[in-house]
């Protein structure tokens, strides 16, 4: 009469699984102890030898030998690739390494941006994107039919009261009128031309605004704010230097430019040949703005200035066209 | 504007380098554009002029900056002595009295056409005019000179009909078509300004361009030569609607000066009497709403130095607007009036003047000064500190940021806005939501052999509802090659990150959160978005904790490389001497172990994925490129494989 030795049979198992050196040998003695024609299906086929009496415990045991040897193997599979028995596993196959989250260039910028001008009590705003002409342009110094009109191309949604705004100073117009003074602010955010896109521009872009209106603000306070936040961007060792231009929204207009990096000055292709390069703008919040905002511009003045954050972006980068930017063509490491 | 320099040494002798003047020209407002050209009519410089000073389009405008730079005077040209205008009747007629601030015309006799004398042909060409004759000539070069555009036209050919005025100034007829000397057409509209003749045949676009059959010809003996002042913004408008941009067209569009108008005719009739002969035989001024003059009487010290930071005294900003052509007249200690000059149309308030002292001033001689005030009180928008929050709760979850441009396709999705003057085809519409955009973006990555994504997008929705336009803050996740559980547990965690438990409502596949009323995400099988402004609405923003780590990225271009081989390779090796090509691989790795045998060769293939990528120059094709065509050299030399070449 056949006898199911358990523990004899599980000990041998125990012992082939523990040579086993990979996973492949291990799919090997799965087989032989539970495949088809195995250990276990073996002595189970001898039921029929047994009187019906005996059948029950006979199948009893059966099936609790099945479960350890299933038991046996199962961890003997888990064991194999967490404890790196695998010893044929192949290492030196190059393989896809893991792609690791990161936020876009252009938030890791904000962010750095914010923070600095945070430093300096500035708090940050957005505005709104759907903007009417008003606070876009009347407000900011440019009615309908100015000549500075010609600076941008606007996107309209309702020509020609609703649109998309085209610089960030929509934000300053609305915060002049409805914040308290002194106001110290940024404004980042998305702008849009009606301009086709190319390596430098393109129809949506990000601004980067400031404004400051207090008692006795000045030029000389602008100067010195260009002065610490683009040598932060740009490095200490930047030359800046500051020259008249004109912005609607300001008078008087300043516009910071710095002295090429690639000639020292000299002139070469980079800078057009100039040794320098226009990097923001800048100015004094023009009376007539402060006016419309119900504030007296013989009692406050204040500064705004602000410049193309993509091109801050991609020279931080070295990202060499802007349509990259916002077209989901960055591929992150 | 290009300022030839040998022709502007005509009313101010320079004392500088042209690069120094270009470079005082930048300073003063007038930036350098480009290089300084060297043509065979001496050095040429084009200086920036933005929209306020159309009076700086000329070369006299030019000289006028420079000379109050140098502290010298203008040398202004010659002109012929003061005609008495008489009032339009022979000669001109204006209808159009909105759009013509000024119109002045001059009838000149007995002309002889022949080539300009040298000095005018080497300034125009050293301006870039190709010289014609004489009476062209003048009215070019006057232009240039002082930024007022004129014209001349072949008396003889503007017919005398029924005793009209020869030159008629009305606004264009619907559907009048008018035929540029050049040849092209343009069909008008009522708000374009027309010249016609008497017997109400065009002659011209106001202040934009003129017609062939009237022009200065060979055999032209009698001439009538006009200058103009017009309202800019129609001006403006009609050569942006007719896409003419001319000489003409770009100065009236910005706002002259009408009393310039008398400067540049007596110049051009000194030059046409002494370069053409002639005699004036009449001449009429339409002149009806006079310039004003800006006169500001204030306290120009105190203003200057309140918002300059600056230490000037009344005495020495009072000199520097003088330099530029001001008049300037002490009334009290503390009050001063100051006149612009007739050329500065662009002097409107105080502040405009305290500009004038101080670009003279030099802005590089504004003292530094620190802000020393106490900040105000934070307003930093709470959404804005939300998402901030939000981006770093979903890259610990693993996603990566993207932005897309809002401008989409118009598809009259529901509430969708369209756009009324779009870009293009493509992109005349705004989106109602960003997930479209997140799976363009996959589909990018997975052309580059990126399939397993998970994405978010911080940004706006756009939406109309009966005119009324609104604009709604969302963000947006999008994962590829996940499960739906998967996507739902990370929702999960963000709703456990930003306190909040939400009670979820099943939706035909969807998934509605809501918590107190507020709608504060949507989750389906493959994305879900936070609704920004609800969740504002009910979480505690000081309870979220703040995860900020830096990141970092660098550019990255990802190649492809396919090899032959039999199968006996160590592949370990090969990736190495491909890394060990160029120091702008980053990594190489095989994306599929493609095993299919090359009946023929019995050889099977091997896609190796190349990373590129440079923290410290910007990546170019052409490096790429040479670096691939010697990973290409170095397999097949080296460890003697086959290696699949591009086309």
């Amino acid at each position: 009469m056949v006898k199911v030795d358990i523990d004899t049979i599980t000990k041998e198992l125990q012992a082939k699984l523990n040579a086993a050196k990979n996973s492949q040998q291990i799919t090997n003695i799965k087989l032989e102890y539970l495949g088809k024609s195995g250990v276990v299906n073996n002595l189970a086929s001898k039921i029929k030898q047994f009187p019906n009496e005996q059948k029950a415990e006979f199948g009893k045991a059966i099936n609790k030998l099945k479960n350890q040897v299933t038991i046996l193997v199962q961890q003997a599979e888990k064991d194999i690739l967490n404890y790196g028995k695998n010893v044929d596993a192949d290492l030196t196959i190059p393989v896809k390494p893991t792609f690791t989250p990161s936020l876009h260039p252009t938030t890791q910028t904000l962010r750095e941006l914010n923070a600095f001008f945070n430093y300096y009590g500035f708090s940050v705003l957005e505005g709104p994107e759907i903007e009417d002409d008003f606070h876009n342009f009347e407000m900011m110094g440019v009615p309908k039919d100015h000549p500075a009109r010609e600076l941008q191309d606007t996107l309209y949604i309702k020509e020609p009261e609703i649109l998309l705004r085209t610089q960030t100073s929509n934000e300053e117009a609305r915060v002049l009128k409805r914040e308290k003074l002194p106001i110290r602010v940024v404004i980042p955010g998305k702008v849009f031309r009606n301009e086709t896109a190319n390596r430098t521009n393109g129809a949506m872009f990000y601004q980067y605004q400031g404004v400051y209106v207090d008692k006795n603000v000045t030029m000389g306070n602008l100067k010195w704010m260009f002065e610490k936040a683009l040598k932060h961007i740009l490095g200490e060792d930047t030359v800046i230097r500051f020259r008249s231009k004109y912005y609607p929204e300001v008078e008087p207009g300043l516009s910071p430019d710095i002295q090429c990096k690639f000639c020292g000055g000299k002139g070469c292709i980079v800078c057009k040949q100039r040794g320098w390069i226009e990097i923001a703008g800048g100015g004094m919040i023009h009376p007539s703005t402060l006016q419309k905002a119900g504030i007296d511009n013989k009692k406050y003045s204040g500064f705004a200035f602000g410049w193309g954050l993509d091109r801050v972006v991609m020279n931080k980068f070295k990202i060499n066209d802007q349509r990259l930017l916002y077209s989901g063509s960055l591929i992150y490491k | 504007m290009l300022v030839p320099l040998n022709w502007l040494n005509k009313y101010v002798r320079t004392k500088h380098s042209p690069k120094q003047f270009g470079e005082i020209m930048t300073d003063l407002e007038f930036m350098q554009d480009g290089p300084i050209k060297d043509t065979k009519w001496g050095k040429v410089i084009d200086l920036e002029v933005r929209q306020n000073r159309p009076d700086v389009l000329s070369i006299i405008g030019a000289a006028r900056e420079y000379a109050a730079y140098i502290n010298a005077p203008v040398k202004y040209p010659n002109q012929t002595d003061k005609i008495k205008f008489s009032k339009p009747k022979e000669l001109i007629n204006v209808s159009a009295k909105k759009v013509v601030k000024r119109f002045t015309a001059v009838e000149v006799l007995n002309v002889k056409i022949k080539e300009s004398p040298k000095f005018i042909k080497e300034y125009l060409n050293s301006y870039g005019i190709e010289p014609i004759n004489n009476i062209v000539d003048i009215t070019n070069f006057v232009m240039l000179e002082y930024g007022i555009p004129m014209h001349a036209f072949d008396l003889d050919k503007l017919p005398k009909f029924d005793c009209k005025p020869l030159l008629n100034l009305r606004m264009a007829k619907a559907g009048e078509i008018f035929t540029t000397w050049q040849g092209t057409k343009a069909t008008l509209d009522k708000n374009d300004l027309v010249v016609a003749d008497s017997n109400n045949r065009l002659v011209s676009i106001g202040g934009i361009t003129g017609e062939l059959h009237s022009g200065i010809s060979d055999s032209t003996v009698n001439i009538l030569l006009e200058a103009a002042n017009y309202n800019h913004a129609f001006i403006r408008r009609t050569a942006v609607k007719h896409n003419i941009h001319t000489d003409s067209s770009s100065r009236h569009s910005k706002i002259l000066a009408s009393d310039l108008v008398e400067t540049a005719i007596l110049r051009a009739l000194f030059l046409i009497k002494k370069y053409a002969g002639g005699k004036i035989a009449s001449s009429e001024d339409y002149y009806k709403q006079k310039q004003l003059v800006s006169i500001f009487t204030f306290d120009l010290q105190g203003e200057v130095n309140r918002l300059g930071g600056t230490n000037l005294t009344t005495n020495k900003c009072a000199k520097l607007l003088k330099r530029l052509g001001f008049s300037v007249e002490k009334k009290s200690k503390n009050s001063v009036k100051v006149i612009a000059p007739v050329w500065r149309t662009d002097i409107n308030f105080e502040e405009d003047i305290v500009e004038e002292v101080l670009r003279l001033w030099g802005y590089e001689n504004i003292p530094v000064q620190q802000i020393n005030e106490a900040p105000p009180k934070n307003i930093t928008d709470q959404k804005l500190i939300l998402e901030n929050k939000l981006r770093d709760i979903l890259l610990l979850l693993g996603l990566s940021e993207q932005i897309t441009e809002p401008l989409v396709l118009f598809e009259n999705l529901p509430n969708q806005i369209q756009l009324s003057n779009p870009l293009n085809k493509l992109k005349n519409g705004l989106r109602t939501s960003i997930k479209p955009n997140l799976v363009q973006v996959f589909k990018t990555y997975k052309k580059s052999g990126i399939e397993d994504s998970k994405f978010f997008e911080v940004g706006k929705i756009y939406l109309q509802k009966n005119g009324r336009y609104s604009e709604h803050n969302a963000v947006q996740t999008y994962y590829s090659n996940t499960t739906s559980e998967n996507v739902k547990s990370d929702l999960l965690q963000v709703f456990e990150k930003l306190g909040i438990k939400p009670k979820a409502k099943y939706n035909n596949k969807k998934v509605i959160y809501n918590l107190r009323q507020n709608k504060v995400a949507t989750l389906d099988e493959n994305s879900y978005v936070l609704y920004t402004d609800n969740i504002l609405k009910v979480a505690n923003l000081d309870q979220v904790p703040v995860i900020n780590f830096e990141t970092g990225f660098v550019q990255k271009i990802i190649e492809k490389i396919t090899i032959k081989t039999e199968g006996q390779e160590n592949l370990d090796k090969i990736a190495n001497l491909i890394i060990k090509c160029s120091k702008i691989i980053d990594q190489v790795y095989i994306e599929n172990k493609n095993k299919d045998i090359y009946a023929k060769d019995n050889l099977q293939s091997v896609t190796f994925t190349v990373i590129f990528s440079d923290d410290k120059n910007k990546l170019t094709r052409k490096d790429i490129n040479n670096d691939k065509n010697m990973i290409f050299d170095k397999l097949e030399t080296l460890l003697n494989l086959k290696v699949e070449r591009p086309e």
